[in-house]
């Protein structure tokens, strides 16, 4: 067990780490401005280059805000699925929100410009505000079917094997869709699927942030229920636990903050699913009190670096999210499945 | 004096399924029973004639087809989730997977029925928890990592998790499933303790018969026409509900020793005289290669036990020859072998 | 050779079944192009018609004929193509006298603006999915753009395809440019906006200079530049200086292009 001074170290360590990815986040991207004129603009001195203030304020400080904010709701995401579950593998889609964002989309990317189809008469191709409306859509409706089902449905894995299901009927039709589509538009929805930060402005924020904050707060708010689900269904009822209602509610929270991402930046791999298992292993924590705000920091902090590493790795072009998310998060996976296997086979010698 | 109320009571209670498409299936029915503070109860019965069904509806999992049951004089119908925690709780046989947590919290956990929304424990609930501890005796184990104990460490802190939810019932369900006999014993003698000093009513499931009819106040029968008989355990032996309850095609039960056994027909009876001791395992012995040592039948032959310069010798008399045998593994090989 | 004459007719004959629809070069419909049983089938990609077409087809006896002309790094060599299609049907001569004086026509307006002492800036496309994708400093928008009289403000990257830029890179250069040209698919200011707010923040679209080349639309509702535009660009260079240069061709109306609408 970790000490009360051991704890207070790391969360100040995580602190400073979440302060200084923040700060290279909007000091490093793909237009290079020096470090001096970089914190001029931060400091708030007017003068200077006024591209770089633009560059600066206009688009890597609300890039850098929606990492957080993605890190966070997708981390916190992933550690409800992960509980709600019993399963270390759970992700914030594995209820099938992502498949019914991306496919909102998809209608409206892939069939633009087709003779006669030209949905939402927002001019289907890649007009922004026409593509988050789609995709929070497309999450809200698979929210709702979920919800609807866990109502008439007693057990968890029912659950998850109708959310899995409907993913990949979602997917199916989805595939359809790409393959009557042109290559442009499928070139842009592909694009979209990888996933990006960077397309959220100003104006987004006001609206993003609140609702982030608003799961975020119904996930605290569970911290009680969710840790007595550690011990089952059946001791969480037997402590008090409403298991229907808390069930609906953490379908909401995971539903909203997972739909709302992937609304602004597309479907974002593997946050969900890392993030929980870094920070249990780093705080050696099971109560959900201080887990939901430690996987958003770390959840923020991971965010944070795999953007940054998208903008590095390559000369003058950046990497789509997804692929550093993925690059990291898989030997991550991986991890934990040996783990798992250690402990089964500790147990098994005993 | 005024006898207190019993803290659960059941009317008219009947437990089993419910059907959609035909008629709910019953598997107890007209129960009336009661229990009272500082019980040790033990349910018993043969599988699937309603023990872990009547528990499931105990605890309210599951609803019962008919009648009602009375907790603190309330109906389970007007129970709120919330409320009913903090007068029953339970202990299962769950295999756990809950991950790296320690043996304090997961007691703790027993005391969010009584703290605030986020779970925050005050100062009463870590006094309760560590004296709760000790009761158990795992306040040396209460910083170890649950999934690392052993089977039997781990139904301790299961109860004591129960203990901190400070309930007046507690309902187990086979607590001593799949734990060695020393660890079972201990925990039933846990069970009878806290009883005493908490003069909480705990009732238990159990396959053990042995350990049942020696540590339970009570126990409730579960009969094979969809009744239960309560009783205290002799007197349950004594008026033969018990071995009607369990008796199936080629088992028999045995009053004296208060065990089954496998109903073989023995070809050959043998007399075993002796210390006490010696008879009552020697027989055990012979029992178990078919030959019977009691009965009215007249006896094939005896054996004498002996003993000579410190050890033991079996004086085998069967059909007027007279052999000798230094264990008991010798005597059985030779009977079985003639 | 007037635009509107061409597309009138085409659009009669696929009004009237004369041409029919068997899909597009990813996905075709190979059983109705064999049922139609075609002299030719036309079409374009890679340059190989077992790829770009379909190599059943061609097994059962049906001519494929592949071109290439997307991937021309100038715009006369695009036109040039015309000669590819002129002699399956014997028109070579035809096609050369057109093209010849496409070609004419072509380096005169060039010569109009070689030695012009200011080029105002210029830059293409816009945002797509979080992508900018910019021609290359070699590819044939660049050239054409150059020989409008133009600075692209890209013209001395080395490729031929497009770059994938971001958001910043794009600003970071072209945030003073003069002109934006080029614009996806938009035809007012709002679609401007709507596409991502900080597009305002460009020069271009203050000073209301944003033009498209969705002036002229066939009847079903796509673009002419993409069709005669290709063979004209002559016309389309015409509009070109027309735009960045008007003085040079006072009596000139642009065919192609227009500005972005006010609204």
């Amino acid at each position: 067990m970790l000490t009360p001074q051991r704890k207070k170290i790391i969360a100040v360590f995580l602190f400073l780490l979440l302060g200084l990815s923040f700060f290279f986040d909007i000091i490093l991207g793909a237009v290079r401005i020096p470090l001096g004129d970089a914190l001029n603009i931060l400091t708030g001195s007017s003068s200077g280059n006024s591209v770089w203030i633009t560059i600066i304020t206009e688009f890597r400080i609300p890039k850098a805000i929606t990492a957080i904010l993605a890190g966070s709701a997708l981390s916190v995401s992933g550690l409800l699925m992960q509980t709600f579950f019993r399963n270390p593998l759970a992700d914030p889609f594995v209820l099938g929100i992502s498949s019914g964002a991306s496919f909102g989309v998809a209608l409206v990317i892939l069939t633009a410009g087709s003779i006669g189809i030209n949905l939402f008469f927002l001019n289907g191709l890649l007009n922004k505000i026409g593509i988050t409306i789609a995709a929070g859509l497309g999450a809200a409706v698979i929210l709702l079917l979920i919800t609807f089902v866990s109502r008439k449905v007693s057990s968890n894995i029912t659950l998850l094997i109708f959310g899995l299901m409907l993913g990949y009927i979602i997917g199916a039709l989805e595939s359809m869709l790409k393959y009557f589509s042109s290559p442009e538009n499928l070139q842009g929805y592909v694009i979209w699927g990888m996933g990006n930060f960077g397309n959220v402005i100003w104006s987004d924020l006001f609206l993003l942030i609140p609702i982030i904050l608003f799961g975020l707060v119904v996930a605290f708010l569970l911290s009680k229920p969710l840790n007595l689900l550690l011990l089952g269904e059946n001791y969480a009822v037997s402590m008090g636990v409403n298991i229907k209602v808390i069930r609906l509610l953490i379908i909401v929270a995971v539903g909203i903050l997972g739909g709302v991402i992937t609304a602004f930046c597309g479907p974002i791999a593997f946050i969900g699913i890392a993030v929980p298992h870094i920070t249990k292993k780093m705080l050696n924590e099971f109560d959900h009190k201080i887990l939901i705000p430690a996987v958003c920091i770390v959840g923020s902090i991971l965010a944070l670096l795999c953007d940054i590493i998208s903008q590095l790795i390559w000369h003058e072009q950046t990497i789509p999210i997804n692929v550093v998310t993925s690059l990291v998060g898989a030997p991550v996976v991986i991890w934990i499945i040996i783990q798992q296997r250690k402990v089964k086979h500790s147990l098994a010698v005993e | 004096m005024i006898e207190p109320a019993p803290i659960l009571y059941t009317k008219d209670l009947a437990v089993g399924y419910k059907r959609k498409k035909s008629d709910d299936f019953i598997l107890l029915n007209h129960l009336n029973l009661s229990v009272e503070g500082g019980e040790l109860i033990c349910l018993l019965g043969q599988n699937g004639f309603g023990k872990s069904t009547l528990l499931r509806t105990l605890t309210g999992v599951q609803k019962p087809i008919k009648g009602d049951f009375f907790i603190n004089g309330k109906s389970i119908n007007s129970y709120e989730r919330s409320q009913l925690a903090k007068v029953l709780s339970i202990v299962l046989t769950e295999n756990l997977s809950i991950g790296e947590v320690s043996v304090y919290s997961v007691v703790s956990m027993g005391r969010y029925p009584h703290n605030n929304w986020l779970g925050i424990l005050s100062g009463n609930d870590r006094k309760i928890i560590d004296n709760v501890l000790e009761i158990t005796g795992l306040t040396s184990h209460k910083e170890k990592i649950f999934t690392e104990l052993s089977d039997g460490f781990k139904q301790k802190v299961m109860i004591a998790r129960a203990l901190a939810q400070d309930t007046s019932i507690i309902l187990l369900d086979e607590p001593t499933a799949f734990l060695d006999i020393p660890t079972r014993i201990e925990i039933l003698s846990m069970l009878r303790s806290l009883i005493k000093q908490f003069n909480k009513s705990i009732i238990f499931s159990s396959h053990d018969l042995d350990l049942a009819l020696q540590t339970a106040d009570i126990i409730w029968l579960i009969t094979k026409d969809q009744k239960i008989e309560v009783d205290c355990p002799e007197d349950l032996v004594l008026n033969g509900h018990f071995e009607k309850a369990f008796n199936k095609k080629g088992i028999k039960f045995h009053p004296q020793r208060g065990i089954f056994k496998m109903n073989k027909v023995a070809d050959t009876k043998i007399q075993v005289k002796g210390s006490k001791i010696d008879v009552i395992w020697t027989e055990r012995a012979l029992e178990r290669i078919g030959i019977s040592t009691d009965g009215n039948e007249k006896a094939d032959g005896s054996i004498q036990i002996e003993k000579k310069d410190g050890r033991l010798i079996w004086n085998l008399d069967l059909n007027s020859q007279p052999v000798l045998f230094y264990s008991i593994a010798d005597l059985i090989k030779y009977l079985k072998n003639r | 050779m007037i635009i509107q004459n061409i597309s009138a007719k085409a659009t009669e004959l696929i009004e009237s079944g004369k041409i029919t629809e068997v899909g597009d070069s990813y996905s075709l419909n190979i059983e109705k192009v064999f049922s139609l049983k075609p002299d030719i089938l036309f079409t374009y990609g890679n340059g190989n018609p077992y790829i770009d077409g379909d190599k059943k087809l061609i097994q059962n006896g049906i001519h494929i004929a592949s071109g290439t002309f997307h991937l021309e790094n100038s715009p006369l060599a695009r036109a040039e193509w015309i000669k590819f299609l002129a002699a399956f049907f014997d028109k070579e001569k035809e096609a050369n006298d057109v093209f010849n004086g496409i070609t004419d026509r072509y380096n005169n307006l060039t010569k109009l603006t070689q030695n012009i002492s200011f080029r105002p800036t210029v830059f293409t496309e816009a945002q797509f999915g979080g992508v900018w994708y910019e021609p290359g400093g070699n590819s044939y928008m660049s050239k054409l753009l150059n020989d409008a009289g133009a600075e692209y403000l890209w013209k001395n990257d080395e490729s031929t395809g497009s770059l994938k830029l971001n958001y910043e890179q794009i600003f970071e250069k072209a945030h003073d440019a003069d002109f934006w040209v080029n614009v996806l698919f938009w035809a007012k200011r709002s679609d401007v906006l709507k596409n991502d707010s900080r597009n305002s923040k460009f020069k271009a679209f203050r000073t209301k200079n944003i033009y498209n080349n969705n002036a002229s639309l066939n009847k079903f509702g796509f673009y002419e530049y993409w069709e005669t535009g290709v063979i004209n660009c002559d016309l389309v260079l015409s509009d070109l200086i027309k735009i960045f240069h008007p003085e040079l061709l006072p009596g000139y109306k642009l065919k192609y292009y227009k500005r972005i609408s006010d609204d």
